[in-house]
């Protein structure tokens, strides 16, 4: 092979985004390119697999290509976090095509000297917990949630619980010890975590997700041949993006599963409770748009506001 | 020359500085930061730079480190590991190599609250070796059977090592803290035992101690009420879910430095010389961490693990060949890296292939702990011994290493009964 | 063992810099003190319902702080481990070479991690990068790398120095830390 590309990731070499997409993804290339480009994985575990590092390493061109966390750092991402917004979306798919969607009007800016591949975000995410039952919002309250973004960090202070920032790989010590009650999730993670072990109540609010890039370094992109380019093009992009609908539901039903057979609970948040804490999180939504204009980010409004008009579009199909 | 091929010369150059007596952790940190240069271009090394020394000290759980550091100082300070040096040898002491052995059955109390292999050599160090010295025990085995009983700190659950593995491999850490737990009791009772047999051997390394007064056993116990306290709200705290074990070493810190003033020993001049002396442990660990980091690095970006693992799966072999090759392998990437970097920058290539030919994970685990267990005691580098020799100024390498052999013989023996008999490791987590 | 200058002047500046980067590390060690509270505090309040808010954050500052701020005073007291077994058998003039070989690299490394790291800091605080919980500032968490490795850059010239005329006046290795 003429070209070795180097992608890094920071999920365990047994998770789906790396046997399900990444790695196919990488065969896939190599293939379309006649064996001139070779792509070398470096998964989490590895020094190149750090969660928090992805984002600059690629730009640095130390990894050509990267699928990163939008959230880790905190705040590299104002307007991707849009999509963070509690109960803006339910489904993987509607809202990775969403993202796709805003990209070149309202997002493009914040991946300046990157290729961007595909954008996705997960399943609407529940809260799980261990040793409480989640019903309604006042059960949230004093309870000890484990956070993934300040979003929704906001959010769960809203709904009275006490938020806490934690790496997901810690989750399950915490969870064990009482640390913390419970912690908000797809249900992926349940499995994939073994998170199931330690957790016996799952309230399904689809509350909120959390949105991955998958980037290449433009000038990496750059140096490669025309053909090879046209394979990447090809590999990324609306088609790829296009597929992880499924693949987050494929993703996440092993973790439902995880749960139904230890004899976890699983409840429904009813539409009616549903709608009352998506009322009491109004002041929340705009309190963090708020932020985000303070921050620099002058359309934050408008951008929310796509999106939802987005969701709408493609949930209804 | 392959990038491989140029990895394995970088990583033999590493060694050639460190003979040359370059600090371990700069050692690594030059080689790291020279061979991804050439790897990869400056600008590569620079990101590495600027993101290794930061991400090698950030991470939460790593506070441990420098908490199970003070924990030890203080609990050193305050007599508590004394105390409980001093109640092991009351009851086996007055056997020929007692105290030898009494540091190792200290040593694997200490490791029952303590993740750190590290923390626990330097801890029993401080306590158990004046002790040894005192009564004419040879150099060589004082300091190889707290080097030794130290690696019982990673074993025997808690270990952050086994919560790494589980996470990267998705296998339960309950069901892996369960499985160590009498490959932790063997490897006590095997080190217990080479200390026995050299001594027998060799009875100078030992001097009998004197017999020890009428009430001697009693009188030991009752001192050591403040450290079974101590090891009971720091256990039983993990145990019961009062707290996780990455913030018991924190309460066990604050015990420590409860019960010295407690004790009445907690003076201002006290105070100070422990934090001393936690700041160079904590300084000298930390350096370590971080030379780590920019060496994985450029190793990794090398594909030297990977051509290795690569190796091992192309040759079409038994799988229990495989597991020996592959404990081998470990044992000798151990002599020359620290135990943890090596879990990191291995685990993703060789689980795979383990799980391929249908290794049992929660064995595998184990038997990994404990192969990267013995890197620690393995010479030229081997972090307990370091650890040792930061304890006692002025005792020489070559001493040390003389004297861990025995104990590498114990571990050798415990590592093919533990892959003979998987049982040993799989017969609790299967009650469960 | 580490050779000690005995140049007047350099013995002042060695005396002077040990006694500040001691000060520093006791420095780092209140913040060790201060992790060890906040944890303590949050458990101490777990019964309560009720816990400290952002534990983890103030947690990660304070082993910051104590790890990097401890790393120069490490240096100066020779607390880092390096493998004595080829010095011991040489002549004293090549040991306090070598001695000076690796406090050199030391050096040069230390001073290759201030710098880059200077930049990482700059990037991240022009991205605005926050802790996860508390939305603390990075720079909080640079700080203590930063100030440590320009610090141990010091210490090392220093002692590579001081360790490069012991080699060159093949004078007996100074006097030795008490
Ligand atoms: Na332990
Ligand atoms: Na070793």
């Amino acid at each position: 092979q003429e070209h070795q590309l180097r992608l890094s990731h920071f999920l365990p070499p047994v998770h789906g985004i790396h046997t399900d997409f990444l790695q196919p993804w990488a065969e896939e290339l190599a293939a379309c390119s006649g064996g001139q480009v070779a792509v070398e994985i470096f998964p989490g575990g590895t020094q190149l697999g750090n969660v928090a590092k992805q984002q600059e390493q690629v730009l640095a061109g130390v990894v050509d290509i990267a699928h990163g966390l939008h959230g880790l750092p905190r705040g590299r991402f104002p307007r991707t976090s849009v999509i963070d917004l509690p109960f803006l979306t339910e489904s993987a798919d509607a809202a990775s095509r969403t993202l796709w969607a805003l990209l070149p009007d309202y997002l493009a800016e914040e991946y300046q000297g990157l290729k961007v591949l595909a954008l996705h975000a997960h399943n609407g995410g529940l809260i799980h917990t261990r040793g409480t039952r989640v019903a309604t919002m006042d059960d949230m309250r004093g309870l000890r949630i484990r956070t993934p973004s300040p979003a929704i960090s906001m959010m769960l202070e809203s709904l009275g619980a006490i938020p806490q920032g934690m790496p997901p790989g810690q989750v399950y010590e915490n969870l064990e010890k009482g640390v913390i009650d419970g912690t908000v999730f797809p249900w992926d993670p349940v499995r994939s975590f073994r998170l199931a072990e330690v957790l016996d109540h799952h309230l399904d609010a689809r509350a909120y997700t959390v949105s991955f890039f998958f980037v290449m370094n433009q000038r990496s992109y750059d140096r490669l041949p025309a053909e090879v380019q046209a394979c990447i093009d090809e590999t990324s992009g609306e088609a790829l993006v296009a597929r992880f609908g499924e693949w987050w539901d494929a993703w996440d039903a092993p973790g439902l599963a995880a749960a139904t057979e230890k004899g976890n609970a699983v409840a429904v948040l009813s539409d009616a409770e549903r709608d009352r804490w998506r009322a009491a999180l109004e002041p929340m939504i705009e309190a963090y748009l708020d932020a985000l204009e303070e921050q620099g980010v002058d359309n934050a409004r408008e951008i929310y506001a796509k999106a939802q008009e987005y969701v709408a579009r493609f949930e209804a199909n | 020359m392959s990038d491989p091929v140029f990895g394995l010369l970088a990583f033999l150059f590493a060694l050639l500085l460190v003979l040359l007596r370059v600090p371990v952790a700069i050692a690594m940190g030059v080689v790291g930061v020279g061979g991804f240069a050439i790897l990869n271009g400056w600008f590569g090394a620079a990101f590495v730079l600027g993101a290794a020394p930061f991400e090698a000290v950030f991470p939460y759980s790593l506070s441990v480190v420098p908490l199970f550091v003070a924990m030890g100082v203080f609990a050193a300070r305050a007599g508590l590991s004394q105390n409980l040096y001093q109640a092991a040898g009351a009851f086996i002491g007055r056997a020929r190599g007692g105290l030898a052995m009494a540091t190792i059955g200290a040593c694997a109390a200490f490791g029952a609250i303590c993740g750190s292999s590290l923390a626990t050599a330097a801890t029993m160090g401080k306590v158990s070796l004046p002790e040894m010295r005192r009564f004419g025990y040879a150099n060589s085995l004082a300091a190889a059977s707290i080097a030794a009983g130290g690696t019982l700190g990673v074993l025997i659950p808690p270990s952050i090592l086994l919560v790494i593995y589980g996470l990267l491999t998705e296998t339960s850490i309950g069901q892996l803290f369960v499985g160590a737990l009498i490959p932790g009791l063997l490897a006590t009772l095997l080190y217990m035992g080479a200390v026995y047999v050299q001594t027998r051997l060799n009875p100078e390394l030992a001097p009998a101690a004197a017999k020890p007064a009428r009430g001697h056993r009693l009188a030991s116990l009752k001192r050591v009420w403040a450290v079974a306290l101590l090891f009971f709200v720091v256990i039983g705290g993990i145990y019961w879910g009062w707290f996780s074990p990455t913030e018991a070493a924190a309460i066990g810190a604050f015990g420590a430095i409860l019960l010295t003033a407690v004790t009445g020993q907690l003076t201002w001049r006290v105070l100070l010389e422990a934090a001393e002396e936690t700041a160079r442990t904590t300084g000298m660990i930390f350096l370590i961490l971080v030379g780590a980091a920019l060496f994985n690095y450029f190793i990794e970006t090398s594909g030297l693990p990977r051509l290795l693992t690569a190796w091992v799966e192309g040759a079409g072999l038994a799988p229990l060949t495989v597991l020996l090759l592959i404990m081998l392998f470990y044992l000798l990437l151990g002599c020359f890296m620290d135990s943890l970097s090596m879990i990191l920058l291995t685990v993703p290539f060789v689980f795979p292939v383990v799980a391929e030919l249908g290794i049992d994970p929660v064995w595998f685990g184990i038997l990994l702990v404990t192969a990267a267990e013995i890197g620690l005691i393995t010479p030229p580098i081997g972090m307990n011994l370091f650890v040792i020799q930061g304890v006692v100024p002025g005792l020489r390498q070559a001493t040390i290493i003389r004297g861990i052999l025995p104990f590498l013989a114990a571990d050798g023996l415990r590592l093919c009964l533990l892959i003979a008999v998987p049982a040993l490791t799989l017969w609790l987590p299967g009650r469960l | 063992m580490r050779e000690r200058p005995t140049d007047g002047v350099l013995v002042r500046l060695d005396r002077w810099l040990t006694r500040f980067a001691h000060l520093v590390a006791l420095l780092g060690m209140l913040g060790l003190g201060g992790a060890m509270l906040a944890t303590v505090l949050d458990v101490g309040l777990r019964p309560l319902d009720e816990g400290l808010f952002g534990v983890v954050d103030l947690v990660q500052l304070g082993v910051m702080a104590a790890a990097w701020l401890a790393i120069p005073y490490a240096f100066l007291t020779d607390s880092h481990v390096s493998v004595d077994l080829l010095a011991q058998t040489l002549p004293s003039r090549f040991a306090s070479l070598l001695k000076a070989l690796g406090a050199g690299l030391a050096a040069g490394l230390m001073a290759l991690i201030l710098f880059y790291g200077w930049q990482a800091a700059a990037q991240q605080a022009q991205f605005g990068d926050l802790s996860q919980t508390l939305g603390l500032p990075r720079t909080w968490y640079w700080a203590p790398l930063l100030f440590g490795a320009a610090l141990s850059v010091l210490a090392t010239v220093l002692i590579a120095v001081s360790a490069l005329l012991a080699a060159l006046r093949g004078a007996p290795p100074g006097r030795e830390r008490a």
